[in-house]
């Protein structure tokens, strides 16, 4: 949609009707914090609202990336301090978008701030009120594998390093309030609600993993050493529940051979997702170069129908994976992953295409690859702005070719994987590209 | 409460009328009521489906015209008719031209295809028209410390689309009935494989290979019996096991549904047939009732 | 009647878009079959490609495919289906495997191709109309007495003779084409 040249009473018309000089972005990943930096490097105001209690959303959870092998959190860290110093973000988390109303240029919204009775302004993120806390709960951002207290950050670099606390696991024994010395802890805290005003919103909701024990053919749920690929990435990294050592959840031994299987939640009819999920070759393969380089003498065998290895540098790390690390690509989908009882090994039932062979190969553990899925409360996130979601649940934007970041509702930009599924560099350059838009409405199309 | 004709197929009244009758019994105690459907003809499963998809409507075609002169839905017993009936069905209700087709050749009997009964797998009369609180209260013999792994047979729950039954890779309901009765529902490796039956008209080996693979499967979990809802699974399960080199010991008894439940519900063994299996189920009864 | 030796077959293009694709994919149950990507779900999942070595489900789409129509139609892989279909509940693509090979024998048994045991048993099925008359014995008949059972099975024999008449016969064969 271009936007004609305008004139100078035109541009004299619009600054006396009060486009807010405000952006809403809702999500704090990394296309969403690209977003907010670019508004807010340009001088207007965002302000950044996540639902979790710290912005980094799937990224921090990485151990490395794709095809660098960069250290995630590394390269991450950085941005999650300067969008926390820069003084035109205001960070919302721990937070929901409640409502929208008005139109661009003037769009009121209504956000939730939920308690985490621990005051953001006095709590210097030390840890004391959680040494003391007695009651541990599985840690949502180990995706379960590991433990954190009622009272918690989910990781040493949360952004904001405000503590909170999970009021359904407390048990208000108190010993969190008499440990802080700066009497952070206020545990009648309640719920506030912040109404604004904002020119543009941008959606940056990111993704989900498609649930893989609906596959039950593959074990996973039924198998303890079956997993699936973002608890490997906890079980790899340094800061995770094993500390950076690969070993089986069954008994704590190191896999000396890993299969990993492709494909699963993503070009399947049967499970209403036919497309392609873009990503998952892509990390499959990284996944499996960081496990022989975990363990060089481990094999690491890969089961794909197709290596989609789109991207600069993705075909010549595939062959990175392949020449060098000693990663085996076996031409056949998964089957069956079935646990031998007697052997406790794992068995991928396969045909190898390539020689017209079914057969049996064992392994002491298997990482499933899923296709990444819109968020779970997408749907309704987006309905109280006036858009809707496609069959396959994403944001329905403008136009595919010239409006790839641009909803349907003048005003409103969509960025990373709430459009559908891309890595990190494209949802940074789709962030940037929202941010661009939000800020044409901002700048009431012209400078000043 | 429920009616339904009865449609056996070929095979049971034959081959395992032990099952035909334990499914009346048990059916009657748990109040539906059966009819025999007289004048049937074979479904056409496996054989003439392969040759001749015409023909293979016009057979099931048949039987589910029949069906509609006794105004019941069809209560199949057997995994192939179940699958095959259901198929056609399916055909004739989106395929006009077929329906008319086997309509001509239906119409000098009398018999028309309207579409107005469903087809039942008695797995399904068990799960969706009696119901599992139903059978819990029914129970007055429950088993004790009996360990049975359940197999459901290829044409029963797939293609699920068009039978609708039960997951197809998870299914649930012989098992949940095998805990309402008291005994332990085992889970095993290869549970939704095929027991072998429709290759042994190709490849007799072949197909006794695939049954001892399930037999060996569900060895591997230490059951007392085995609980099928289909017939030709039910006499290839237990056929395998007269193959070379099997001892009588080792063998595990294969009973239907019906004959499994049977006891458990009050009904004395000899009205369910059990004596007619050819490996004595008797461990598998010895904690409820003397066999 | 084994897989013969695999050699050029004349007229076939080797390519996925193959007449014979085409002939398959004009079937009701064959219509997906080109979304095959050969990925191999499907013979890993097969227990008859487990006990044989010549049986390889994917194979047999693979040659339907590229158009080696006389090699798929004068073997008797496409007949050892069992039809238990966990391929087709698995496939990604949505492609019918039992259902294809259905397609297959239907068109082999117009031109003549089909196997003995399968022949035997249909022409036993046409004369009766079912299948075990034979095997139907007094025994039996005093076992199912002594089960509670009607003695008598009544099966219809009159039916089959018109659909031996009108699908079997020679004369009948082109209404069998009709769609």
């Amino acid at each position: 949609m271009m936007m004609p040249a305008r004139t100078k009473s035109q541009k004299q018309a619009t600054a006396t009707k009060k486009v807010s000089q405000n952006a809403l972005v809702v999500g704090g990943g990394v296309a969403g914090m690209q977003a907010a930096l670019d508004i807010a490097n340009q001088g207007f105001k965002v302000y950044l609202v996540e639902k979790s209690p710290s912005i980094g959303g799937r990224m921090a959870m990485l151990d490395k990336t794709f095809p660098t092998l960069d250290c995630s959190a590394c390269i991450l860290t950085p941005r999650l301090s300067e969008v926390a110093r820069h003084p035109g973000i205001k960070l919302l988390t721990y937070s929901d978008l409640e409502s929208v109303s008005g139109k661009a240029g003037s769009f009121r919204v209504r956000v939730i701030k939920r308690a985490r009775y621990v005051k953001e302004e006095l709590c210097a993120g030390c840890g004391e009120c959680s040494k003391e806390c007695p009651v541990e709960v599985p840690n949502e951002f180990d995706w379960g594998l590991g433990f954190r207290k009622a009272i918690y950050v989910g990781f040493p670099q949360s952004t904001p390093s405000t503590y909170t606390i999970d009021m359904e696991s407390c048990i208000k024994c108190k010993r969190c309030e008499r440990a802080c010395e700066r009497k952070a802890i206020d545990l009648e805290m309640e719920d506030e609600r912040l109404e604004f005003d904002v020119g543009a919103i941008i959606i940056a909701t990111g993704y989900r993993l498609f649930d893989v024990a609906r596959y039950y053919r593959l074990g996973y749920g039924r198998i303890p050493d079956v997993i699936h690929a973002m608890e490997y990435e906890r079980l790899i990294n340094a800061a995770g529940p094993t500390h950076g050592h690969l070993v089986r959840l069954s008994d704590g031994r190191i896999p000396q051979s890993i299969g990993f299987v492709q494909c699963v939640g993503a070009r399947d009819v049967t499970k209403d997702v036919p497309y392609c999920s873009r990503v998952c070759c892509m990390y499959g393969i990284k996944n499996a170069v960081m496990a022989k380089e975990h363990n060089p003498d481990a094999d690491a065998t890969i089961y794909y129908a197709d290596i989609r290895a789109f991207g600069k540098g993705f075909e010549e790390f595939y062959e990175m994976a392949r020449s060098r690390f000693g990663v085996k690509f076996f031409r056949g989908r998964a089957a069956e992953v079935r646990r031998d009882s007697r052997t406790g090994k794992l068995v991928v039932r396969v045909e190898d295409t390539e020689k017209a062979q079914p057969q049996d190969v064992e392994h002491d553990m298997i990482v499933i690859c899923p296709g990444i899925q819109p968020p779970e409360d997408l749907a309704k996130i987006v309905e109280k702005m006036g858009i809707s979601v496609t069959t396959d649940g994403y944001v329905d934007v403008a136009n595919r070719y010239f409006g790839p970041v641009d909803t349907k509702v003048p005003g409103i930009f969509v960025c990373g994987c709430a459009d559908g599924p891309k890595d990190i560099p494209d949802s940074v350059t789709e962030g940037s590209a929202a941010a661009m838009k939000a800020t044409i409405i901002l700048s009431g199309g012209g400078a000043a | 409460m429920k009616e339904f004709v009865l449609y056996t197929g070929c095979t049971a009244p034959v081959r395992l009328p032990q099952y035909e009758a334990s499914v009346k019994v048990v059916l009657d105690k748990l109040g539906v009521k059966i009819v025999d459907m007289k004048g049937a003809n074979c479904c056409g499963a496996q054989y003439v489906e392969s040759v001749n998809r015409h023909a293979f409507a016009a057979m099931s075609g048949r039987i589910l015209a029949l069906a509609e002169t006794y105004d019941r839905d069809i209560l199949a017993i057997c995994g192939a008719c179940s699958g095959s009936l259901k198929w056609i069905k399916h055909s004739l209700d989106n395929d006009w031209k077929l329906k008319d087709e086997v309509n001509r050749i239906l119409a000098d009997e009398g018999l028309e295809y309207t579409g107005k009964i469903q087809v039942k797998h008695l797995l399904q009369v068990f799960h969706e028209d009696i119901g599992y609180d139903a059978i819990k209260e029914a129970i007055v013999k429950p088993y004790s410390a009996v360990r049975l792994a359940a197999h459901y047979g290829c044409h029963v729950t797939r293609p699920f689309d068009i039978v609708k039954v039960d997951d197809p890779e998870n299914p649930t309901i012989i098992d949940h009935l095998i805990e309402i009765a008291g005994a332990t529902a085992v889970d095993y490796t290869g549970k939704t494989r095929c027991c072998g039956g429709p290759m042994l008209a190709m490849d007799q080996e072949v197909a006794t290979k695939i049954g001892m693979d399930k037999i060996r499967n569900i060895r591997a979990e230490n059951v007392d019996g085995i609980v099928t809802a289909c017939v030709f699974c039910d006499i290839q399960l237990t056929q395998v096991q007269f193959g070379e080199g099997a001892q009588d010991e080792s063998r595990i008894p294969v009973l239907t549904l019906p004959q499994f439940l049977g006891p458990a519900l009050g009904i004395e063994p000899s009205r369910l047939g059990i004596g007619y299996n050819k490996i004595s189920p008797s461990r598998v009864f010895a904690s409820v009732v003397e066999v | 009647m084994s897989e013969p030796e695999h050699g050029p077959e004349k007229d076939v293009e080797y390519h996925p878009n193959s007449r014979f694709s085409q002939e398959i994919a004009a079937e009701p149950g064959g219509e997906y079959i080109r979304k095959c990507i050969q990925c191999g779900l499907c013979t890993a999942s097969c227990m008859v490609a487990n006990y044989t070595d010549k049986y390889r489900p994917r194979r047999i789409i693979q040659k339907i495919l590229l158009g080696e129509r006389e090699q798929v139609l004068a073997s008797e892989l496409p007949w050892l289906c069992m039809t238990c279909r966990l391929c087709e509940e698995r496939c990604q693509e949505g492609v019918s495997l039992a259902e294809i090979f259905h397609v297959v024998r239907d068109i082999a048994a117009r031109e003549g191709r089909v196997p003995k045991v399968f022949k035997d048993t249909v022409n036993q099925v046409l004369k009766d109309g079912w299948l075990l008359k034979d095997a139907f014995s007094d025994f039996i008949q005093d076992d199912r007495t002594d089960l509670g059972l009607n003695p008598e099975v009544n099966f219809d024999g009159e039916f089959v003779k018109k659909v031996k008449k009108r699908y079997f016969e020679q004369g009948d064969k082109e209404e069998v084409k009709d769609e």
